[in-house]
């Protein structure tokens, strides 16, 4: 191959181009190639400046070394060089064949700035920004013959250029999020830049500057001077570190506000402070939540001391126990000895503490109240009842389940509660003696006077007679409440059939009433093991109270039926009946029917509540389905029980 | 049921009176105290004995167990009552042949007292 003089130096693209092949191109070898090319690849083969260069109908591509690099390894180079443009660029040949067609058609040169061309290279398609212009190269017939490029690649400008941006807005939202405001000094014209919040803060509006004298003022007067000497340092003095709290008030809202602002001054060469920036924070809120949560915290613990109450707060994972010093008080130990759960269960009767555990695992599976009493036996020997009480919680550090509570000496209350019971007790037992006699003496005058044929006043003495029955059933109930209350409510179970039974408290009570039938609707109940004594007293007291509740009704249903090896008891009323919120309050001890009729039904209110207690003994249950207006149906389940027969000399039949 | 004699031991006049008139009402031959532990030295026994169980400074179980612990009256009936229902058991353990709680109905109380005299075992020695 010959030399030619216009393909000398170019280093590695010039010794490519003088190798090449171009004979076999549409170019044809060098020795034709027209003065314009030969011209246009001298001065692209020797410019440090990188080049592309496209010639003839099928636009050959060369390029030089400076352009080189922005091929990368694995891709176009070296194989491409000298190829159709289409070729070469087939990937981006939808960018750049409106380029070239614009240029060529005489439209002259264009002129792009970072433009992103992604092309492929270094193994796969690269985003590539460049910065380059394409101008026409006139060939001797005075038509663009050619392009010529001169590009520069700037993607790694465009690349951190973006990153810049990327950070400043994450910075912004992170100062917005963190509802933050920012300020920038110059200390030299006393001017502050700042951002909306700042401004809004300081009662300057968004689109003017604000002035440090302006700023200083917006300051509470009290801490106006330490900030404008610690302003002064931060100015002065390289390394100091600026950061202080104080309050400022809106001069428009005249809102205050507790700040806390952090500042970084910088110097120049001469040791001058040429900016000093920094944030602001609000901290009004997290102050004021701080300060209400320390109020609380005292409040409460006055309100524990005052009460004599302890506290303790339990890792139900974990079993860790802490107890203050009131709730140690209460268990009998010192303030500095160690005190798990299980030493507390150990302070208990065995009792108590299977009580106590499983009333704690039912509070926590119902995520519940958990309340329980138990006597504590301190170290001296003495016995202290004490209550404990607590609800599970989830702790803080998210640590699992917590309980939480606190403890009661109860003590006082229960032998209060004790006396109480004792004296209604003996009280019951003092009346019961006068009532016997007044009651051996009605008896024995109603037998006299019958005798005698005196028949008005026989009849009185046996009125006498059943009212004495009340004033002794008024009083057994008030000794049946204070056995409940105490637990020694027991049954006393003796084989009995059930519906005789039934149909004999039925016979007795139709004879107190003249204006209801008591009706019944009695199925096959047979024979079962119960306290015919309590279970009569019961059905007593929901016939007594329907015919009581039911002044202008005339029929009261009484059904019984066996089920599910339970026998069920119903007695119906059309009366008064109960609101649906009084349903359950009807079993409460003393309730009474409320509100304006309260007064024109007799009794202690105690009748339904002793009622309901007895079923419960029984292991059945005790309920009402009513209709305000309409009547009440009261109804008891007790299971069945054919349990062993003990001689009893008390059952008479 | 008359010519029975029945002895009555309660510390409360109030109801020795009533039970003495009632059961005297009935035709019993009636004898009283208002000392529980004279039942304890007699002489003249009844064919049935009704003994409170709390008297003043006497416990009537104490007594009705003298009484079934002694073969003299081991076969004379007893009838414990009290205003307590609670004690009924105590009453049994004692060896009490029937336990009536106060207030008591006086059909109640004969009615026992009858059916009591009436069993054979306890007539056997009288």
């Amino acid at each position: 191959m010959s030399s030619y003089k216009f393909l000398e130096g170019g280093g590695e693209m010039g010794a490519l181009t003088r190798a090449h092949d171009w004979a076999s191109t549409s170019l044809g070898s060098p020795e034709f190639w027209p003065q314009s090319l030969r011209t246009s690849i001298s001065t692209v083969l020797n410019t440090q400046f990188p080049m592309f260069f496209y010639w003839g109908p099928e636009l050959i591509c060369f390029y030089n070394d400076a352009y080189r690099p922005s091929l990368g390894i694995n891709g176009k180079h070296p194989d491409m060089f000298g190829q159709p443009a289409h070729i070469f660029w087939a990937e981006i040949w939808h960018i750049l064949d409106p380029l070239i067609k614009q240029v060529l058609s005489g439209g002259g040169a264009t002129w792009h700035e970072d433009q992103l061309i992604p092309f492929y290279r270094n193994g796969h398609i690269e985003d590539i920004y460049w910065t380059f212009s394409y101008s026409p190269v006139i060939d001797e017939s005075g038509e663009p013959g050619g392009i010529l490029v001169a590009c520069t690649e700037t993607t790694d400008k465009v690349l951190t250029l973006n990153a810049i941006k990327q950070n400043e807005e994450d910075l912004r939202f992170t100062l917005d999020a963190a509802e933050m405001g920012t300020f920038d000094l110059d200390p030299i014209t006393k001017t502050v830049t700042g951002n909306a919040r700042l401004k809004s803060w300081f009662g300057v509006p968004i689109d003017e500057p604000l002035e440090l004298a302006d700023a200083l003022n917006t300051i509470v007067e009290k801490d106006r001077d330490r900030v404008s000497e610690a302003i002064g340092r931060a100015l002065s003095e390289p390394g100091y570190t600026y950061d202080i709290a104080y309050s400022i008030i809106n001069s428009i809202d005249k809102k205050e506000r507790k700040v806390r602002v952090k500042g970084k001054s910088l110097f120049d060469e001469n040791g001058t402070c040429y900016r000093f920036t920094g944030t602001i924070q609000d901290q009004t809120e997290e102050i004021k939540a701080q300060e209400d949560l320390l109020k609380t915290n005292y409040r409460l613990a006055i309100a524990l001391e005052a009460g004599a109450l302890g506290s303790y707060e339990m890792n139900l994972l974990t079993g860790k126990f802490d107890c203050d010093k009131q709730c140690r008080a209460h268990f009998g130990v010192g303030e500095t000895a160690g005190f798990s759960f299980q030493d507390l269960l150990a302070t208990t009767t065995e009792d108590s503490r299977v009580q106590l555990q499983a009333r704690l695992s039912e509070a926590v599976q119902q995520k519940s109240i958990f309340n329980t009493e138990c006597p504590v036996k301190w170290p001296d020997g003495t016995i202290h009842w004490i209550r404990i009480s607590g609800k599970p919680n989830t702790d803080e550090d998210d640590n699992g389940q917590v309980m939480v509570g606190i403890t009661t000496d109860i003590t006082e209350q229960k032998q209060l509660h004790q006396q109480k019971d004792d004296f209604i007790g003996i009280a019951s037992h003092e009346l019961r003696t006068p009532i016997t006699s007044l009651k051996g003496y009605t008896q024995v005058m109603e037998k006299m006077m019958r005798k005698k044929g005196e028949l008005l006043e026989a009849g009185m003495l046996a009125k006498m007679d059943a009212q004495i029955n009340r004033i002794t059933s008024l009083i057994s109930d008030l000794l049946d409440v204070t056995k409940i209350n105490s637990g020694r409510l027991q049954l006393k179970n003796t084989l009995i059939d059930f519906n005789q039974m039934v149909e004999e408290v039925i016979e007795e009570l139709q004879r107190t009433t003249e204006r209801h039938t008591l009706k019944t609707d009695l199925h096959p109940t047979g024979i079962i093991y119960a306290d015919r004594e309590r279970i009569s007293q019961v059905l007593i007291n929901l016939i007594t109270n329907a015919i009581k509740y039911s002044p202008n009704a005339d029929s009261i249903i009484i059904s019984t039926n066996l089920e599910d090896n339970q026998i069920n008891v119903c007695v119906e009323d059309f009366g008064i009946g109960i609101t649906e919120e009084n349903k359950e309050k009807v079993f409460e001890q003393f309730y009474r029917v409320s509100g304006d009729k309260q007064h024109t039904f007799p009794g202690l209110g105690l009748g339904l509540y002793i009622s309901s207690e007895i079923i419960k003994r029984t292991g059945g249950r005790l309920w009402v389905n009513s209709k305000a207006g309409q009547g009440s149906t009261f109804c008891f389940s007790i299971p069945v029980d054919q349990g062993p027969t003990e001689p009893d000399f008390y059952q008479h039949t | 049921m008359e010519g029975y004699k029945i002895m009555v031991a309660d510390d409360d006049p109030g109801i020795i009176d009533a039970v003495v008139m009632m059961l005297e009402f009935e035709g019993f031959e009636v004898s009283a105290t208002l000392n529980g532990a004279q039942v304890l030295s007699m002489t003249d026994l009844p064919d049935l004995i009704l003994l409170d169980i709390w008297m003043s400074g006497e416990d009537g179980r104490d007594i009705c167990r003298s009484l079934k612990g002694n073969d003299r009256t081991k076969n004379i009936p007893v009838i414990m009552f009290s205003a307590s229902s609670k004690l009924k058991n105590s009453a049994v353990e004692a060896g009490a042949d029937d336990f009536i709680e106060k207030p008591f109905d006086f059909e109640e109380l004969t009615s026992r007292i009858r059916k009591l005299l009436s069993q054979p075992t306890n007539n056997a020695e009288n």
